[in-house]
């Protein structure tokens, strides 16, 4: 069951970012990362780190990057995000929306400077503050009603894993 | 050792994870990323959900600019009908116009090959009312039109003047009832009555009974009673009576001019080269 429901996150993700968040350019969330965030968040096992690193490398299918490097970032990220979990995640959608604004500069930050290593590029441009408006911010909007979403759908599939106790 | 693994699988997993990242991001410093079996299952995945979506999305899309900017749409169509409307009677005025240069170019021949002396007028009313059958043109006495005065077009005779005004004056068509005149069998030159009825035909009559008349026998006017100048074409015989006994024969006439649809006509002032001058004419032109 466990299985089927990520395999149906990861669906619901790509259909997100391919689909719908290209219709508005200027808001333009990061699916992958929100549901990612929610995995490590809500369920807080170690497995949820090679769950980060199966969505990172489905965005690395969808761009044009050296193939990895999102995975990377993703699998990176889900340590951090897992000691957010237990140090400030009130398993609420607005605690949840601004530790996806946190992470997600981190994850933009991490991803863009091994992206500057790897393809050697020695400019700086505007791109990060773009990125905070159009992808950042939009993603800790869209994290509320993710969010909700998300559990609705643990409710449905019968996942508990968020209500173990560590 | 097994033991030792298995207690540390999470940890040699991790770190197995990062130095495959590693490996596999070190791979691509040289070269640019290649289509691997991740990538194409990935896609072929999404392929589906975002076919739908897009199926989707364009099916709101449509509907909404179907239905919900219907407003704009009806508006485009009226704005389109007045246009329509408009070009319409653009097209229709320019039909007029062809049509107007067709009959006065028609009428311009003719001024130039018939050296009588004439005027054009336009016709601006007509009155059929039970037998009587005129026309009221925009010329009267003041443009030297007189009573009887002879109106033909190119194509032949309509009428004479019935009745005259100073600005307009009334034609008295061949075809009225109480239109009777002496007209020609232009082949065999016999003197017969040219005369309306109440129905609109044309009829010949007082056709001696004895001649044979012929289908298509062409009538003009005879020049007898100075009314027509002589040898006018009025029409051609369509239909002979002739009956069993009798001392007359009769014919019915298709008129040369199509009475019905005449918008401009000649008025004859004096008769020029003419063997039979009319009676009637001008006498400032005759000076």
């Amino acid at each position: 069951m466990t299985i089927i429901f990520i395999f149906i996150i990861w669906i619901i993700s790509i259909w997100l970012e391919t689909s719908i968040a290209p219709i508005i350019s200027w808001f333009d969330p990061n699916f992958f990362f929100i549901f990612t965030a929610f995995f490590v968040l809500r369920w807080k096992i170690p497995n949820t780190y090679f769950i980060a690193a199966f969505f990172g490398i489905t965005v690395d299918s969808f761009t044009s990057g050296p193939f990895g490097l999102f995975g990377l970032t993703f699998f990176t990220l889900a340590f951090i995000l897992r000691w957010l979990s237990f140090k400030a995640f009130q398993n609420n959608a607005l605690s949840a929306a601004v530790i996806v604004f946190v992470s997600s500069i981190m994850m933009n930050i991490f991803s863009y400077a091994l992206f500057i290593m790897i393809e050697n590029v020695n400019y700086f441009s505007l791109f990060f503050p773009e990125t905070l408006l159009i992808k950042i911010l939009p993603s800790a909007i869209v994290t509320i009603p993710c969010f909700y979403i998300f559990v609705k759908l643990e409710n449905i599939f019968n996942i508990h894993f968020s209500e173990k106790k560590f | 050792m097994l033991d030792y693994l298995f207690r540390n699988r999470l940890r040699i997993f991790i770190l197995s994870t990062f130095i495959f990242f590693f490996f596999i991001l070190l791979s691509q410093t040289e070269q640019q990323q290649k289509n691997n079996w991740f990538i194409k299952l990935t896609h072929s995945i999404a392929f589906p959900v975002q076919y739908l979506s897009n199926y989707l999305t364009d099916f709101c899309t449509n509907y909404i600019k179907e239905y919900v900017f219907l407003q704009n749409t009806y508006k485009d169509n009226q704005r389109l009908l007045n246009e329509i409307n408009q070009l319409k009677k653009e097209n229709a005025r320019f039909y007029e116009m062809a049509y107007s240069y067709q009959r006065l170019l028609k009428a311009l021949k003719f001024d130039e090959y018939n050296q009588d002396q004439k005027i054009i007028a336009q016709v601006i009313a007509r009155a059929e009312e039970g037998y009587s059958k005129i026309l009221v043109i925009d010329k009267g006495s003041r443009d030297g039109i007189r009573k009887n005065f002879a109106v033909m077009t190119a194509d032949g005779i309509v009428g004479k003047i019935k009745s005259v005004s100073p600005l307009q004056s009334i034609v008295q068509t061949i075809n009225d009832i109480r239109s009777q005149f002496p007209v020609l069998i232009q082949r065999t030159r016999n003197n017969v009555i040219l005369q309306g009825s109440a129905n609109g035909e044309l009829l010949v009559t007082q056709i001696p009974y004895h001649l044979k008349l012929q289908i298509d026998d062409r009538i003009v006017t005879s020049g007898l009673v100075g009314i027509f100048p002589k040898g006018e074409l009025i029409g051609k015989i369509v239909e002979i009576n002739k009956k069993s006994f009798g001392l007359f024969q009769e014919a019915i006439i298709q008129p040369a001019v199509d009475i019905s649809k005449v918008e401009e006509l000649f008025i004859i002032l004096k008769s020029e080269n003419n063997i039979h001058p009319t009676l009637f004419m001008d006498k400032n032109s005759e000076n």
